[in-house]
């Protein structure tokens, strides 16, 4: 024997009827009840309100009102104890009502025994349970459903699920931007319609391999690939795709990227790097030229100054002249070529130059 | 005599920094970096001119490894580049070079001088 009484709120407007049930109810052996009456449809609704019953016996004929009406008013209320209707009379019709609206059972009054009441308790009681409990479930499954739908949805990826047969069953709003067609155009409509031409005939491949492996090929790593918008233009993608086995068959979840913008940044990186690396190389170049184009001319240069110099006092005037033409000849040449070479330089005019031209 | 060092693959460069210099000094020359660092090690000279555009250890490595060298720290090295562009002077003596000449040399004196300023310094 259970060790808590069950609560029972019994609404009925009858006294006599009142104290029947009281009577059926102390003589069940296997189960102890708390009864509390309500008088009135007024009281009944209020002591639902409460929510402190475990089950509760409706009159169906109770003072200011239907019974039917007082068991929807109390589905409304979100009153979770089952209820039991009790009538004067067995009516078919009206039992279905009942039941329609969430009735627990219905009973005849007349012929409730201590037995039947007991039981009908216990198995409304059961059952709510079982009831609460479907829809505890149904709330986290609902709430499940939320949370995917709105990361997939907030997604700014394509995410497409497709049956085995290729069908698009699922399109988010990440989807619906890359590609351009809405959830409606496109649900039930065969994947093949984003892919360009010349990918169909290896898609229909795949797919045969899915529906007789349960498994598809690039499954795992993300692929990059073609594929194609609603407006018939073909754009870059990375892909990555997921199989997955439920109840009704091989699923395939695809993850699309649009790696247009990433393809065209690193084709202007690559662009900017080449233009670097040349500009490096004509730079390094022009260096290493201007290098070996002055070295021998610095030399001349150095040798036609010593000897103006005459250290042996033996030059003739006609021999300094010569002297003094193979150094102004350098010194041009080293000019022309410091101003081809150096053009890149922010100052032309070099060091030296200014330096001599001062001094000579 | 006090000793100068040339460092210049170009032979023609050394020889004439050695005819300029040779009635004063005692010239010392060296056409790589890694024989001028063992030839100033068994013979230090008073200063060193050394060109900035040697191939294998270029003028700015040998100069980091004189002032690495706990017998070579502190030699008085002169840059000697032809790249002669304004602000180059700035740039070497920041890199750690005592002085700087630039090529061609057409004015003996600016060789005198610049050795002349390092020489006697103790």
């Amino acid at each position: 024997m259970d060790q808590n009484p069950t609560r029972v709120l019994l609404i009925e407007d009858r006294q006599e009827d009142y104290l029947l049930t009281r009577r059926i109810l102390s003589r069940c052996e296997n189960q102890a009840f708390d009864l509390e009456w309500a008088e009135s449809w007024q009281a009944g609704i209020e002591a639902i309100r409460r929510c402190a019953h475990d089950v509760c016996l409706l009159d169906f004929r109770i003072g200011g009102g239907d019974g039917l009406e007082l068991l929807k008013e109390s589905k409304e209320i979100g009153c979770k104890a089952p209820v039991i209707l009790l009538t004067g009379i067995s009516d078919y019709r009206l039992d279905l009502a009942a039941m329609e609206i969430g009735a627990a059972d219905f009973l005849v009054k007349d012929k409730l025994t201590p037995e039947l009441l007991e039981r009908a308790i216990r198995y409304a009681m059961v059952q709510a349970e079982d009831m609460e409990e479907l829809r505890r479930r149904q709330d986290r499954i609902a709430a499940s459903e939320l949370r995917f739908r709105s990361v997939v949805q907030s997604a700014a990826d394509a995410i497409i699920l497709s049956d085995d047969s290729g069908q698009i069953v699922f399109w988010n709003k990440g989807a619906e931007t890359i590609f351009g067609y809405t959830e409606d155009e496109v649900i039930g409509a065969p994947l093949e319609t984003l892919m360009p031409e010349q990918y169909r005939a290896s898609q229909r491949l795949e797919f045969e391999r899915l529906r007789s492996m349960g498994r598809a090929q690039n499954v795992g790593s993300p692929v990059e690939l073609m594929a194609l918008r609603k407006d018939g233009s073909a754009f870059p993608i990375e892909l990555s795709l997921a199989s997955w086995t439920n109840g009704s068959g091989t699923m395939l979840t695809a993850v699309i990227r649009d790696v247009s913008e990433r393809k065209r940044s690193e084709e202007w990186r690559r662009a900017k790097e080449t233009a670097e690396a040349t500009n490096l190389a004509k730079s390094t170049a022009i260096a290493r030229v201007s290098h070996e184009l002055r070295t021998p001319l610095h030399a001349v240069l150095g040798f036609a100054s010593l000897l103006l110099k005459n250290p042996a006092g033996n030059l003739t005037p006609f021999e300094k002249d010569l002297l003094e033409r193979i150094v102004q000849n350098s010194k041009d040449q080293l000019e022309l070529i410091h101003s081809m070479l150096d053009l890149s330089k922010t100052e032309p005019s070099a060091h030296w130059l200014d330096a001599h031209s001062r001094a000579g | 005599m006090r000793k100068v060092a040339v460092v210049d693959d170009n032979s023609d460069n050394r020889l004439i920094i050695r005819t300029i210099l040779e009635d004063q000094y005692e010239i010392l020359e060296f056409s790589s970096g890694m024989e001028a660092i063992e030839g100033f090690r068994k013979n230090k000279p008073d200063v060193v001119i050394l060109d900035i555009s040697l191939p294998e250890m270029d003028g700015t490595e040998i100069l980091r490894r004189i002032r690495e060298d706990y017998q070579l720290h502190d030699l008085p090295v002169i840059a000697l580049t032809a790249h002669a562009m304004v602000g180059d002077r700035e740039k070497y003596l920041a890199a750690g070079f005592n002085d700087y000449v630039a090529k061609p040399i057409l004015d003996m004196n600016v060789l005198f001088s610049t050795i002349q300023r390092w020489e006697n310094r103790e």
